[in-house]
């Protein structure tokens, strides 16, 4: 096992060092946000519960005992923010009879941009994206987004959701299936 | 070998991590099998379109908020870990909302026993006001020396139209 890249700042964070949390909040904060953007639609709501899961990692360092990396255990803190979120969020649409806003892919074809990429077609192609993973499920969300869109291994996404590899892998090939239909347009450009 | 067979080394295979005996067999399936070939074509484009997906900028001072949020809750109270210690201390404040509970009703029973305030005889004289002079309990209130305890007994085993001391209603 690698020794964690983190651990000086880790601990010197633990220990009450604001600044060594801030440098830890700047290596991180544009993993995070983008996993909290993808996996709830309203920016707002993302960016906060962002914010919401660094606070709340700071006040439980002092229970970060070293057994995953922190980085493993920083996503763990932030997935369990954002699916009480979901959660809570689910159950007051179902308490006032409200069907789920559908964050699907809508006409993507419709929205594409040219074949030819360019700069300013970078953000429609994100935005393209992120409604093809908004029609998913969560759990399915949460591991193509951690494993295709931030690169996680296997074993340290299994660490995070807290479920098996095998469960891990099979929602892989199964959202993946399901994303291709949505993702065709994408899929042609740059193949 | 089948469809079913491989299947499960497909999402392996597309990421390059299935190697071996176990390589070969899947290739040779895939060398004849349009739909697995395709289906393993699919995992590899889903995956690299994703891979592409160029990350949001940050919110403008996103650190900044944090660190003063951490800043503003400086004081002891702003780091307990509130959702813990209320977890832990349910049970706890459970148990002393039922002890509390308990005692009050306690006292309550206890107080209403010994209220001196109404006696018996002014309860039964009240419930047997409309019954007149021949009403069984106003029979009693007459007599002089009558308890709490020998009126309720004279109600009690005295038919409704009797009176104390064998006088009868009837006429």
């Amino acid at each position: 096992m690698q020794p964690d890249p983190d651990r000086p700042l880790v601990q010197a964070a633990a220990a009450g060092d604001r600044d060594a949390f801030g440098a830890l909040v700047l290596r991180y904060q544009s993993r995070i946000v983008n996993l909290a953007r993808v996996m709830v639609s309203d920016a707002a709501d993302a960016d906060d519960l962002a914010q919401e899961a660094f606070i709340r990692a700071y006040k439980a360092m002092g229970k970060f005992r070293g057994d995953s990396s922190f980085r493993t255990w920083l996503y763990r803190v932030a997935v369990n923010v954002i699916q009480s979120h979901l959660a809570s969020r689910s159950r007051r649409w179902r308490l006032w009879g409200v069907t789920r806003p559908r964050d699907d892919q809508g006409d993507v074809a419709a929205e594409l941009p040219s074949p030819a990429p360019s700069a300013e077609d970078e953000a429609m192609r994100r935005q393209l994206i992120d409604r093809a993973l908004a029609s998913l499920p969560s759990e399915m969300r949460a591991v193509v987004m951690l494993r295709d869109v931030q690169g996680f291994e296997y074993a340290e996404i299994a660490q995070i959701l807290g479920v098996p590899i095998g469960t891990v892998e099979s929602r892989i090939f199964r959202a993946r299936q399901r994303l291709r239909p949505l993702l065709a347009p994408l899929i042609g450009v740059g193949r | 070998m089948t469809c079913h067979d491989v299947s499960e080394d497909l999402l392996a295979l597309a990421e390059g991590r299935l190697d071996g005996p176990r390589r070969a067999e899947v290739d040779a399936h895939l060398a004849r099998c349009a739909d697995c070939r395709e289906a393993v074509a699919g995992q590899q484009d889903v995956a690299r379109v994703l891979a592409s997906r160029a990350a949001l900028p940050v919110p403008d001072a996103f650190a900044a908020r944090i660190a003063a949020e951490i800043e503003e809750a400086g004081g002891w109270y702003g780091f307990v870990d509130w959702r813990w210690l209320a977890t832990r201390m349910a049970p706890v404040a459970g148990a002393l909302l039922i002890a509390g509970i308990v005692t009050v009703e306690r006292e309550a029973t206890t107080t209403a026993v010994q209220t001196p305030g109404v006696s018996l005889s002014q309860v039964v004289e009240s419930w047997a006001g409309g019954e007149g002079e021949n009403a069984p309990a106003t029979s009693v209130l007459w007599k002089q020396d009558v308890t709490d305890d020998s009126m309720l007994l004279t109600v009690l085993a005295s038919p409704a139209d009797a009176t104390i001391g064998g006088q009868s209603d009837e006429r």
